[in-house]
């Protein structure tokens, strides 16, 4: 069954989410509203779409549980990505101790996406993921949200915690880690 | 070119896709696995009382404050009336003790040099 739903501003779901009886009304259109985006920020970090939807999925029950710490002092979008990001943080922790992927392996994950149904991209683009996903954690989230989403700095630090400046540090470090590779494998 | 546009120039388009209608049926997908209603935590009041609780613990410490201070600064500097009626008391009960160990002035004089 789809859902249509009109757009609502941040104020607008509140309010739904904090009265008991609309409480479920305004998480659907939460879900409605921020899933799509969500998913392409944890795809980028976890980089298979069925891992992405586990993590996904995880992020919308870890928020519905803790519905009641979101007090509006920051948009809804940056409290449902600061979920996200730590369940993807915590996905790769975990699957990094798993034995699947080679991680001594160079090309492991480049390879990885090479043969997944769900990656079209040439075995460059397939480099760049494999680039990214070995940068520390704090590199590889900065600069997923601040290239692929072209997130203010300020909205990254609410997430992570972080200040700008360091945030500005990494994400110039990141930045040129990859360019280094690219030209490594060039 | 800076290393920002290099990479750009070195990535095309979005190379990962979703499965045909996978964000159409995201939503529902994930309201039916919600549990029940979320639990309720701490009362909205509790929240909104907390600072006159700490404004009133506050002002009990201040209260406390003052009160030792003023008790201390008595017990340094007792009134000279005070000082007075102890050293009356003292002499009296000492000249009475005296009387009645039928001590002169001199023995008791020579009584405490030979303790020191």
């Amino acid at each position: 069954m789809e859902v249509m739903m009109t757009p609502m501003d941040d104020n607008q779901i509140i309010t739904l989410i904090r009265n008991p009886k609309t409480t479920q009304k305004g998480f659907e259109t939460m879900v409605n509203q921020y899933s799509e985006k969500l998913y392409w920020q944890i795809r980028r970090m976890v980089l298979i779409h069925e891992d992405a939807d586990d993590v996904l999925q995880n992020t919308f029950l870890k928020a519905w549980s803790s519905l009641n710490t979101f007090h509006g002092d920051s948009k809804i979008y940056t409290w449902l990505s600061r979920i996200a990001i730590n369940e993807a943080l915590d996905f790769l922790r975990k699957q990094k101790n798993k034995p699947t992927i080679s991680t001594d392996d160079e090309m492991g994950i480049a390879n990885h996406l090479m043969a997944d149904d769900y990656f079209d991209g040439d075995e460059t683009e397939a480099q760049l993921q494999e680039a990214i996903a070995q940068l520390p954690e704090v590199q590889k989230t900065v600069f997923t949200l601040r290239y692929y989403e072209e997130m203010k700095y300020s909205d990254i630090s609410k997430i992570m915690g972080t200040s700008e400046g360091g945030l500005k540090a990494s994400y110039h470090i990141a930045v040129k880690k990859i360019t280094e590779f690219f030209k490594r494998h060039d | 070119m800076n290393e920002e546009d290099y990479i750009r120039n070195k990535m095309g388009n979005n190379p990962f896709r979703v499965p045909e209608g996978y964000f159409e049926h995201l939503t529902p997908r994930i309201m039916s696995q919600l549990p029940g209603q979320p639990v309720q935590q701490k009362p909205a009041l509790v929240k909104r009382l907390r600072p006159l609780l700490y404004a009133a613990a506050c002002i009990c410490v201040a209260v406390f404050s003052v009160a030792i201070y003023f008790n201390h600064k008595d017990v340094d500097q007792p009134l000279a009336s005070t000082q007075q009626q102890d050293t009356y008391y003292n002499d009296t009960y000492i000249d009475e003790v005296a009387d009645y160990a039928m001590l002169d002035n001199e023995e008791i004089y020579y009584s405490l040099l030979a303790d020191i």
